[in-house]
């Protein structure tokens, strides 16, 4: 019964062109029955973001984004008060018959409110998803706020009162890991770790990216790309890079990989120059490791 | 030997309490979850799903994933050769009784390292490490120190760290004292608008920094004989140095405390006992240093970092592992500086796979760990170089 559902949900995942595994499949499953949010670690590019915006596809809801950065606070994270307009409306009925009071309940009402991305999934009537991208960029700080949210699904107002989610959003968090989260927030969502995939599932998500691509091309792309992933690189290529390096060689109508073309399409792969720099140093030995034909 | 209830929700209770005891974090509202999660039936009709799903729900990082698969075995392993399923306490075990003598044949407890530290006596100085024939050289260094020394010691230490805490950095700050470096741009800007021409100089030096430390020390039982040492090096790390992390690690790493100062000896000590470093156990280094780059490289590793590593280099686990760890280390620090106490030895050299594996990614290597090593230490920040013992990168390669 239980496989028959999470095999169910995989197909879904298929359907929506995200590979995913046993592992991912449980958690995706899991988080949903007991609506929590699902925290997704892993390095860049292996598809942590792709998660959400699948699944608020799968739902054919709204996927609601917030991406965090150093500074992010509660002004542009939960809600903001329209300042602009209580001013406005202030100026206009200064001559109004309205005592203090009724003119201060009325700018401090939603009407005045400015809802930013997790006040509008808390507060939204569709079980929408919520993405919370790069928490780790965000600072510790603003952790503590999501905690409240997370836990008890409401947002407390100091002017309004505590605003509930009347549906439970869908609540994908994502990290690279820049820094440790605090264990408070850890405990608070299942967690899911998408390490760089295996050669058989990279080759199966890449010729689901880019359909029509050459499966010889393809496998030796992904041999390639397991060769690179073990060397000490500052930056090692994810799954993202694998796809647009694809697309790339597909644009060029190449049919094969050589030195000279792995030279020169590096950069699409690399985005750092010690890196290219010691990948171009040990180019023929990762050429032959992949089993891809060495032409000088 | 765990106890066998025929409640799967139990065995899920003891299978947290095991865990917790292995050093595997589960919060209460945890293992709520956990039976929430049991409690979707289906989910116990297949044991693959059913380890996958409490899988999904206990581990909360990459390392508790790790930790998970090895735990997990042992756990239904041992549940299974469980005889009975009435619940027995681990206390309930009578306590083992050991002769007098087979007291002294027991290797020195902590406690003991700690009555020692505090002036009490035990016979920790004459227990020889059975493990390496090389350690018969290097137990001079500790055999016979003497509380003048271990005085002496201390001092060294602390004036050492001191040594250490503060760096030059490549910035400059306007000098009033230090006469070394004119900063023209600074003598043209106030001169110029006042004489039309340069009537005073003004000298710039560079601005001092403090620098950050990263101690990894050798707990394993092969290192026992420099305990004492080691445990004051890190408490004068603690307790001089505002930026540091000190880890001491045996077959895996230990946090000992990465925050804050120790003023207190016996409170650092707490921690130090509660870390699990005991002096007794083997060596894995290679995994330790890899827990520690997966925990904590991200954190406390950076390019104006020093790494201190404490250890003799013998290592049980994969010669690669420790390799790959090393380079990542060396890699994302300023400097790597290696203290092995069996190098005394003027026939030593790295036979061991481990030191063979690490010496390429050492940009320091200090041979014995007595008192003359400490001052070479000290010696090399104050310098920063030492010309006899530095392995330069050219060799290396």
């Amino acid at each position: 019964m239980m496989q028959q559902e999470l095999d169910a949900l995989a197909a879904r995942l298929k359907s929506q062109d995200y590979i995913s595994d046993d592992h991912i499949t449980m958690s995706i499953f899991l988080a949903g029955q007991l609506n929590r949010p699902l925290l997704i670690e892993g390095p860049a590019g292996v598809g942590k973001t792709e998660i959400a915006k699948v699944m608020a596809n799968l739902h054919g809801t709204d996927l609601i984004r917030l991406q965090c950065y150093e500074g992010l606070d509660v002004a542009h994270a939960i809600y903001e008060w329209n300042y602009q307009k209580q001013l406005l409306y202030l100026k206009i009925s200064e001559n109004a018959a309205r005592s203090d009071d009724e003119k201060e309940a009325e700018i401090y009402s939603e009407k005045y409110l400015l809802k930013r991305p997790l006040l509008q999934a808390i507060s939204s009537n569709e079980h929408v998803v919520l993405l919370i991208d790069e928490v780790d960029r965000a600072d510790e700080e603003f952790e503590s706020f999501l905690l409240e949210i997370l836990s008890d699904w409401q947002v407390t107002i100091p002017e309004i009162g505590t605003i509930k989610a009347k549906v439970i959003p869908f609540v994908v968090l994502t990290s690279n890991r820049t820094r440790e989260l605090s264990e408070a927030l850890r405990r608070r969502c299942f967690y899911l770790w998408i390490d760089y995939p295996e050669f058989d599932k990279e080759l199966e998500i890449v010729r689901t990216k880019v359909p029509d691509f050459d499966y010889d091309l393809a496998i030796q792309i992904c041999r390639f790309m397991m060769e690179i992933r073990t060397l000490d690189l500052d930056k090692i290529p994810g799954l993202s890079e694998s796809i647009e390096w694809a697309k790339v060689l597909a644009t060029l109508h190449v049919d094969h990989l050589d030195r000279q073309i792995v030279e020169n399409t590096l950069g699409i792969i690399l985005k750092d120059w010690r890196d290219t720099r010691e990948v171009q140093l040990s180019l023929s030995e990762l050429l032959d490791k992949a089993g891809i034909e060495k032409r000088f | 030997m765990l106890s066998r209830s025929t409640s799967i929700s139990s065995n899920l209770l003891l299978f947290c309490r095991f865990l917790r005891k292995n050093g595997f974090d589960t919060a209460v509202d945890v293992e709520e979850d956990l039976l929430k999660v049991v409690s979707l039936n289906c989910l116990i009709e297949d044991p693959q799903l059913f380890r996958l799903g409490i899988k999904s729900v206990l581990c909360k990082s990459p390392q508790q994933i790790h930790q998970f698969e090895s735990l997990y075995e042992r756990f239904w392993r041992e549940l299974d050769r469980a005889l009975d399923s009435k619940l027995k306490q681990d206390t309930d075990a009578e306590p083992e009784t050991l002769t007098l003598d087979e007291l002294k044949k027991q290797p020195p407890s902590f406690q003991a390292i700690k009555e020692w530290l505090f002036g009490g006596k035990n016979e920790e100085e004459t227990h020889i490490a059975s493990y390496s024939p090389l350690t018969h050289n290097a137990i001079t260094d500790l055999r016979d120190v003497s509380p003048g020394e271990l005085d002496e010691i201390i001092k060294i230490v602390e004036l050492m760290a001191r040594a250490m805490r503060m760096q030059l950095s490549k910035r400059f700050i306007a000098s009033t004292t230090k006469r070394k470096s004119i900063d023209i741009r600074r003598s043209l800007r106030e001169n110029l608008p006042r004489y039309q021409e340069i009537v005073s100089l003004k000298y710039r030096q560079h601005k001092e920094k403090e620098t950050s430390i990263i101690l990894l020390a050798d707990a394993s039982k092969s290192m026992q004989l420099f305990s004492q040492l080691i445990i004051q090096f890190m408490f004068g790390i603690r307790s001089i140095f505002r930026r540091q992390h000190v880890f001491a690690f045996a077959t895996d790493l230990m946090p000992l405390a990465t925050h804050g100062q120790d003023d207190d000896l016996a409170a650092f000590l707490r921690k130090l006992e509660q870390s699990g470093a005991t002096w007794q156990s083997g060596t894995r280094i290679g995994l330790s240093f890899k827990q520690f780059n997966d925990r904590y490289g991200h954190k406390l590793m950076g390019r104006k970092n020093t790494v201190i590593i404490l250890s003799d280099g013998w290592d049980t686990g994969e010669p690669d592992l420790l390799r790959k760890s090393m380079r990542q280390i060396h890699r994302h620090s300023k400097r790597v500086i290696w203290l092995n106490p069996l190098a005394v030895s003027e026939a030593w050299s790295p036979q061991t796979m481990g030191m063979k594996a690490a010496l390429p990614y050492i940009d320091l290597f200090i041979p014995g760990y007595n008192l003359a090593a400490l001052r070479q230490l000290a010696q090399s920040f104050l310098m920063k170089q030492t010309r006899s013992t530095r392995i330069s990168r050219q060799e290396k390669k």
